[in-house]
């Protein structure tokens, strides 16, 4: 008897093929593979065979078996990619996604804890203080004298005491500055340290685009046997790039704050501008970013710190300004209006 | 302070364009806020620090320009002196008194007779202009001009306006009154330091001088003041006053006891020279003693170690004498440094390094790395939770809002909100609507969503972390407020926000720390953290206990405040705030890993008639008591009330899931623990099974 099974292969290959849906195929699968298709037929004769040739015909209906299963497996492939690419039932991937509901910190803080966490890397941590603040704190320790001009930059708040008038050092007030931090940092953890103070402060000025009575600083104060002016340069420069991109330059400038000497103001290379500039940098293509010295001998004494063994640098920035300038915000009373609209832009 | 470069280049060869110039000055140290071109000139607006009023004049800018460029002084233009005309002597009586030596150390007065008072000549109404001053006669003129050159306030009076030819430099008393130059009638306070004649205040010192005696058109005779007064005095009298003027601001930052005289001298020539007038008398009280000049110690190696610059002795030597300072070699390093009297900002060795790095260059100091050591500094729990905590709400999709502190009694009022007791409140507000410090959030989160409500946003869920501030405490609060519908992309999919998905958000915060100990109960007494008393209508109307004690509370904005606030959404609004340092108490920070269960779990699910007397805590209070040992959990899968139940009933159906993580439980053992809560759920709580 002939082991060729090539034409039935053949014949099922060319019926299989010719399928045009599902339906077809399952019917074709049966009349070839069915409990009483072909296949299954010729597997019947086998018991009428010479039992030597059982075993090799066996093996060769099992290869056609395989064969047309295969053919079948392709096919089926082939019209299922069809009927997907035909768009019939199945999801239509351009309907919207459903997307989960996200959440946001507001954009101050997300520039906070990004100004924080660029100081932390350095080894800087954060230390808080309370917005409710002693005049003494505030000022005198910080080496601002009563009824000196230096106060101007720093009108305050002062709040209502019952009863008769308290001395200078009791009076309260909200802090203008995060400065007073500086002496409750150094107070609570002795040099050699290096702490970041972020908060709110207030200061009563008009609100209009670019003030408001209350707003957001970080304050920077690092002490040790031989802190260096060059080592605020370099603190600085390295922040700077963090925050700014690595293109940034800095200029510092001498300037004064009653509570740090040798001081400087710190300028980036407006980053709106690269330097060229715009009516952001007022053309100079500086962008004022934040103030900075080396700790005033006084302060430190007024922390408890002996000013011969120990010398420290300290800075502070306004968290408000450098949100401004980094999303392109031109009124700072978007940051407290609190725009739901606003909000989840950032 | 306004200056002009050709001011600059009358006394210094500068050879810097004026841009070249602009860049030098603001390096160093005197800001240029901006140059502009004015009539063919270049006029610099210089922001001078309130550490260096010698600043505040041409002169001294000048000496810091030939400091930092090294230009050459012109020819010394001279110093201009007047002499009182012999044979002229005038036969009027004419005085000086100061009976506040203390406010008032120094007063010179120079009668000048026979004045022409008109027009100042082109030249010097140009100049003025230039430096934003502008004109007002010749003798007014000539006062300004001194004052910008030299840095000295002067003021001429009409010296016939002083009665009995008399000044007294006093203090005010209680209900005197003048017309200052600019037209406004001030009620003068007892204490404020004045010029007078013999009967009244003619000036206030130092600030602004009277309508009355100031130099006018028929002016023939003037009284040329130049003083030195105390700048805190003329501090506190502007203040108290509210007047501010070019003197007062020179006044107040002090000016330089040896340019009383110079200012006084050059203002007295120009006038006799310009305005014809002869120097008739010259009156003087106090002396122009100077305070003893303080020696500082400049040691040049510590000075050179914190700037990490290399600078020879020699170097330092010459920068100090081009800065005018005096200065003795005591050592190869170290100095004896004496600045000299227009240098009262220079007070200890690290002025004097700021000196050094100025001339230096702040550009060319070196960047270094510091060696910054770790230390310990107990970073207190309050300050991890809180940004655990706003990380956890952002995850849970609420938006974080940030609010003033400052608040108003009428805010509260419109919250529903008592005015609590310990409330502090400014001396110095901007406005009544913000002149107390908060106590709460609420109002503040109720004001954002009346903004957003108004703003046709009704959908939204925020929350704020803050300080609120009680009497001598500050504490920090958390607010949430949920408002809407909880959006989603496919609107119909979009679900209004419940009391239920406010108290989940609490207590997934409560999950997250390990808290167990918490309960929420209606409002029945007063609230001691908000004052509140549950009959007041509040918004508040549960609250939220934390092993015990009151830690915030939530609820529902009654319709009232909604009003006030002018909220017009339907949907209900629910708010909640809590202290997070009672949350921080309670807080466990620690994780531990817990086994997975690999025992397989069985659910059960109950459907309960409930009434609505009967609480939910009490069903499963009741379950969990009587599966003990064999429930893993229990979940409630619907609260249903409509059609389908009676009414004041709800239909629970509630999900038990058993389990033990010991052992595999067989069927039989569940159904004897289930049909036993089904029992105590009937017989127990009268519950109706369905």
């Amino acid at each position: 008897m002939s082991f060729n099974h090539a034409p039935i292969a053949q014949e099922a290959k060319n019926y299989i093929n010719f399928c045009q849906d599902k339906t077809a195929l399952d019917a074709a699968r049966v009349k070839y593979l069915g409990r009483k298709g072909i296949v299954a037929e010729l597997f019947s004769g086998i018991p009428a065979l010479p039992q030597e040739e059982r075993k090799a015909y066996g093996a060769s209906l099992n290869i056609l078996k395989q064969a047309i299963e295969e053919v079948l497996h392709q096919k089926e492939a082939a019209l299922s990619a069809s009927v997907a690419s035909a768009g019939a039932p199945g999801p239509d991937i351009t309907l919207p996604g459903k997307k989960p509901l996200l959440g946001r910190q507001h954009p101050l803080t997300q520039v906070e804890t990004e100004i924080c966490d660029i100081f932390g890397r350095f080894g800087f941590k954060v230390f808080e203080g309370p917005e409710v603040e002693t005049e003494y704190n505030n000022f005198e320790a910080l080496n601002i004298p009563l009824e000196h001009p230096s106060r101007d930059a720093f009108d305050t708040f002062y709040i209502k005491t019952e009863g008769k008038e308290e001395s200078s050092a009791g009076r309260r007030l909200l802090r203008s500055h995060t400065s007073p931090a500086q002496i409750r940092a150094l107070k609570t953890c002795l040099p050699p340290m290096a702490v970041v103070v972020p908060g709110r402060v207030y200061r009563p000025d008009a609100m209009d685009a670019s003030h408001s009575f209350m707003f957001h600083q970080v304050e920077g104060i690092a002490v040790s046997e031989k802190m260096r002016f060059s080592d605020l340069k370099g603190v600085l420069i390295a922040f700077a790039r963090e925050m700014f991109g690595e293109k940034t330059k800095l200029r510092f400038r001498p300037s004064f704050f009653p509570f740090t000497e040798p001081s400087a103001e710190v300028d980036i290379t407006c980053f709106l501008c690269a330097g060229q500039g715009c009516p952001v940098c007022k053309k100079s293509g500086w962008l004022e970013i934040l103030g900075c010295g080396m700790v005033h001998p006084r302060v430190l004494k007024s922390s408890g710190c002996d000013p011969k063994a120990w010398r420290g640098f300290a800075f502070g920035m306004g968290v408000e300004r450098i949100a401004m300038l980094k999303f392109g915000i031109t009124d700072i009373r978007m940051f407290f209006e609190n725009d739901i609209r606003f909000l989840e832009q950032f | 302070m306004r200056i002009s470069y050709s001011w600059i280049k009358e006394f210094v060869d500068v050879k810097l364009s004026p841009e070249k110039l602009s860049d030098r000055l603001t390096m160093a140290g005197l800001s240029v806020a901006s140059l502009d071109e004015v009539d063919g000139d270049w006029v610099y607006d210089i922001e001078v620090t309130s550490n260096r009023p010698d600043w505040l004049s041409v002169r001294g800018i000048v000496r810091e320009v030939a400091a930092i460029t090294g230009a050459k002084f012109k020819k010394a233009r001279p110093v201009l002196r007047a002499t009182l005309a012999p044979g002229k002597k005038s036969s009027q009586p004419f005085s000086v008194r100061v009976s506040d030596t203390k406010g008032c150390p120094l007063y010179y007065g120079n009668l000048i007779v026979g004045v022409k008072v008109t027009t100042s000549p082109a030249w010097l109404i140009k100049r003025l202009k230039a430096v934003g001053l502008r004109s007002v006669n010749n003798v007014v003129d000539i006062t300004n001009l001194c004052l910008m050159e030299y840095g000295q306030p002067l003021h001429a009076f009409d010296f016939d306006k002083l009665e009995g030819g008399a000044i007294v430099v006093r203090r005010a008393c209680d209900g005197e009154r003048l017309i200052l130059i600019d037209g406004v009638e001030k009620k003068l306070s007892a204490g404020l330091l004045v010029i007078a004649d013999t009967k009244k205040p003619v000036a206030i010192a130092g600030i602004m001088g009277g309508q009355d005696s100031e130099v006018s058109s028929k002016t023939a005779n003037v009284m040329l003041e130049s003083a030195c007064f105390d700048p805190v005095a003329i501090r506190r009298g502007a203040r108290l006053l509210g007047v501010a003027s070019d003197s007062s601001y020179r006044f107040e930052r002090s000016i330089d006891l040896s340019g009383v005289k110079a200012g006084l001298l050059a203002a007295t020539k120009m006038i006799c020279d310009m305005c014809g007038g002869t120097l008739a008398a010259a009156k003087q009280a106090g002396t122009p003693a100077q305070s003893k000049k303080q020696k500082i110690i400049f040691d040049l190696k510590e000075a050179a170690d914190v700037l990490s610059i290399r600078i020879t002795p020699r170097e330092a030597k010459s920068t100090f004498e081009k800065l005018g300072f005096g200065v003795k070699q005591k050592k190869p390093d170290v100095f004896e440094v004496t600045a000299p009297s227009f240098r009262k900002d220079i007070k200890v060795a690290q002025d004097i390094t700021e000196e050094i790095a100025r001339a230096y260059g702040y550009d060319k100091i070196p960047l270094t790395t510091p060696e910054i050591k770790s230390f310990s500094m107990k970073v207190p729990k309050v300050q991890t939770i809180e940004r655990m905590i706003r990380r956890l709400l952002v995850s849970m999709g609420l938006k974080e809002v940030i609010t003033y502190s400052l608040t108003s009694e009428e805010n509260y009022a419109k919250s529903g909100l008592p005015l609590p007791q310990a409330i502090s409140a400014l001396v110095n507000p901007l406005s009544q609507d913000y002149s107390l410090l908060r106590t709460t959030l609420l109002p503040a989160l109720l004001e954002c969503a009346s903004f957003n409500i108004s703003r046709n946003n009704p959908d939204f869920e925020i929350f704020e972390i803050a300080h609120v501030f009680g009497k001598g405490e500050e504490t920090i609060s958390v607010g949430i407020l949920l408002s809407g519908d909880k959006r989603a992309a496919w609107l119909k999919d979009s679900m209004p926000y419940t009391l239920y998905d406010l108290k989940g958000v609490l207590e997934s915060l409560f999950n997250e720390f390990s808290i167990k100990g918490y309960v929420f109960t209606p409002l029945e007494k007063q609230s001691s953290l908000t004052g509140f008393t549950p009959s007041q209508g509040s918004a508040l109307n549960f609250c939220l206990l934390v092993n015990g004690s009151e830690a915030g509370s939530l609820g529902v904005i009654p319709e009232a405040v909604k009003r006030s606030w002018g909220i017009k959404a339907k949907d209900d609004i629910f708010v909640a705030e809590f202290s997070l340092s009672a949350f921080a108490c309670a807080a466990d920070l620690k994780k531990v890993f817990r086994p997975l269960a690999s025992t397989p779990s069985i659910t059960r699910d109950i459907s309960v008639l409930a009434g609505n007397a009967t609480p939910y805590a009490a069903i499963k209070e009741l379950i969990e008591k009587r599966a003990a040992g064999y429930l893993k959990s229990v979940a409630l899968a619907e609260c249903y009330q409509g059609k389908e139940v009676p009414e004041g009933s709800r239909g629970l159906t509630i999900s038990l899931i058993y389990g033990s993580e010991a052992k595999t439980l067989t069927d039989a053992q569940i159904n004897l623990v289930h049909s036993n809560v089904l029992d105590g759920l009937v017989k127990e709580l009268s519950l109706t099974l369905r």
